[in-house]
């Protein structure tokens, strides 16, 4: 694991989330083994490993959207700008309205396309319908939808592609303002033009945003990623700048991951 | 397809596959003259009977309809049934001798007879609204409780409980109703009649809430647990995600089942029989008097009159004009259903 942090520690940058000795159970199975892991501040951070390596289990424990699972236990400390977020008295609302999250599978409300972006708004108590459409707008520029859908925003979000309804949930999930995004293969049952707009999507964000996306797709983690962690049965094996991960791995079973020889 | 993929790759396979058996296409048996597109003959018999069993449902109704209908409409040409009831008097008020206005009357035993059915229908409507205005939320909010909230404990205890008060006989329900919630409910709210309208809702909603609670719950627990994340990571409470995300996104199912406890409220016999006081008294709005259902009416008196005579076509009619008004308004709740579903998936 040392490697790991001094990979990040070469080019200093602010940390956004910290990770540190995280063990998540599900009842005896021990999926995440002592994983310490820095997320740099307005980067895109790429979680890749084979199936059932826990990329996806360690996603959702940076929002705690672990908690909804009953049989889920989690032991460690995880700070976002240096507040642990499983901290005594933490309300994990508060904490997924700072940190977003985008499913693999998208999961539009059966509401219009306009109720979908609103609703976080709504929920987070925002009564002013000006504000509102202001919001709406520009959360669906910002996730390079508005242009198509601007003169439908009252029908149905289930009329929408595949890709337009991954964009719309990305929508849902600016319009709240979060600080960080977590992206569960965003991608992964979209055809190739879709993914490529989500991918420059992603690229865009990342200017505003904390980004930590976990992918099958390697190509798409040396696209769009700036660092790279590389998970194998539930431990962080490497991480370190996506470049050099892919170039120079310094772990023999990455370098057999990415090469290819598993997974 | 497989086959096909194996065959053409045989040729270059590469190195790493060349451990893969390959298999061959098997030989098609060719059945005789026929041509081997042709539906094989188990299948086709197979959805023949399917289609038969699914007329057979059909046709039982319609027929039921119809033997229903064939009692009634002979009191349009009888002789004897003019001779002792006009028609227009089963529908509208009347100043019967004795009487100073106009008035509707079920006495099918005075002299004369009396068949008005409209105290009848207002009787089975005010004791089918008022156990809906019960049941409705309560089998819904039970619903909710449980899918969504009750640990799983709870949950695996109160649902077959709740399911198993479906099956228990109605007319032990309608003795309960008469004997203990009748006494009780008198005791409570000062009722001026023992036996009466909001007796014989509630029992009758201890009947459609197990209905409406089932087929809820099941809508509930059929939303896809997606959505429910999707809330949960915009920051919704548990609460709102209940409220704002399942509730509408099961409504369709919810109003299934809301439907069904009507038809089964309004088509509820025992209970209402027992526990309603059945006096037929013309009362729009006061849900402290006995009421007399259709339901009741046709169940009491069936027995005991002549068959043929206008007693009995009336009673015929009744059951006539009953399965009208539950099939109509089946219909106009699933367009209603209809159109929720329609609005929840694609399109505008």
């Amino acid at each position: 694991m040392s490697e790991s942090k001094e990979a990040v520690a070469e080019t200093p940058v602010n940390v956004k989330m910290e990770t540190q000795g995280v063990n998540v159970f599900y009842g005896d199975n021990h999926a995440i083994r002592n994983v310490d892991l820095d997320i740099a501040d307005r980067s895109v951070t790429a979680l890749i490993g084979p199936s059932g390596c826990g990329k996806s289990t360690y996603l959702r424990a940076l929002n705690r959207m672990n908690d909804t699972i009953d049989s889920c236990r989690f032991e460690g400390r995880i700070l976002l700008d240096g507040e642990d977020i499983y901290g005594r008295g933490v309300d994990p609302v508060e904490v997924r309205r700072r940190v977003g999250m985008v499913f693999q599978k998208s999961n539009p409300f059966p509401k219009s396309i306009f109720d979908n972006v609103a609703f976080g708004l709504r929920i987070g108590g925002e009564k002013d319908k000006d504000v509102i459409a202001e919001r709406v707008e520009e959360s669906l520029k910002g996730a390079a939808l508005w242009d198509e859908v601007k003169d439908r925003l009252q029908s149905s979000a289930l009329g929408l592609s595949g890709g337009q309804q991954q964009r719309l949930c990305i929508a849902r999930c600016l319009a709240v303002w979060p600080e960080v995004i977590l992206m569960d293969e965003p991608a992964s049952a979209l055809d190739p033009i879709a993914t490529a707009k989500i991918e420059e999507l992603i690229r865009e964000l990342r200017e505003q945003y904390t980004i930590v996306i976990v992918t099958h797709s390697m190509q798409q983690a040396a696209r769009v990623s700036d660092s790279t962690a590389f998970f194998y049965m539930g431990e962080l094996i490497e991480h370190g700048k996506t470049d050099m991960m892919f170039t120079r791995p310094t772990k023999k079973r990455t370098e057999e991951y990415i090469s290819g020889r598993f997974g | 397809m497989t086959e096909q993929v194996l065959d053409a790759g045989e040729h270059h396979a590469p190195a790493a596959n060349s451990g893969r058996r390959i298999t061959v296409r098997p030989h098609r048996a060719r059945s005789g003259l026929a041509s081997s597109f042709k539906t094989p003959l188990w299948h086709r018999v197979a959805e023949r009977t399917i289609a038969v069993l699914a007329l057979a449902a059909i046709a039982a109704i319609a027929l039921i309809f119809i033997f229903i209908a064939r009692e009634a409409v002979p009191m349009f040409w009888e002789v004897e049934f003019a001779e002792e009831v006009e028609i227009r008097d089963l529908f509208f008020a009347k100043e019967w001798n004795g009487y100073d206005e106009p008035v509707f009357i079920w006495q099918p035993v005075g002299e004369p007879a009396k068949f008005n059915v409209v105290p009848l229908f207002v009787g089975s409507l005010k004791v089918t609204l008022l156990a809906m205005l019960m049941s409705v939320p309560l089998g819904i909010g039970c619903a909710m409780f449980i899918a969504l909230y009750a640990p799983r404990a709870v949950r695996e205890v109160v649902k077959p409980v709740i399911e198993l008060l479906a099956g228990i006989p109605s007319v032990v329900l309608g003795f309960f109703a008469l004997m203990v919630l009748a006494s009780w409910a008198q005791a409570t709210f000062g009722f001026h009649f023992r036996l009466n309208a909001v007796v014989a809702a509630i029992g009758l909603a201890l009947t459609i809430v197990p209905v409406i609670f089932t087929i809820a719950e099941d809508a509930i627990q059929s939303v896809p647990q997606t959505l429910n994340e999707a809330a949960l990571a915009l920051g919704a409470r548990k609460y709102q995600v209940a409220l704002r995300v399942v509730l509408p996104a099961a409504l369709p199912g919810i109003a299934a089942g809301v439907v069904l406890g009507f038809g089964r409220a309004i088509g509820e016999t025992m209970i209402v029989l027992m526990a309603s006081g059945n006096a037929a008294i013309m009362e729009l709005f006061d849900f402290t008097t006995s009421v007399r259902t259709v339901t009741a009416t046709i169940a009491a008196e069936l027995g005991e009159v002549a068959q043929g005579d206008a007693h009995w076509r009336v009673l015929f009619l009744l059951g006539v004009m009953l399965f009208a008004v539950t099939f109509v308004l089946n219909i106009v709740g699933d367009l209603a259903i209809q159109r929720l579903q329609k609005k929840l998936t694609a399109e505008s």
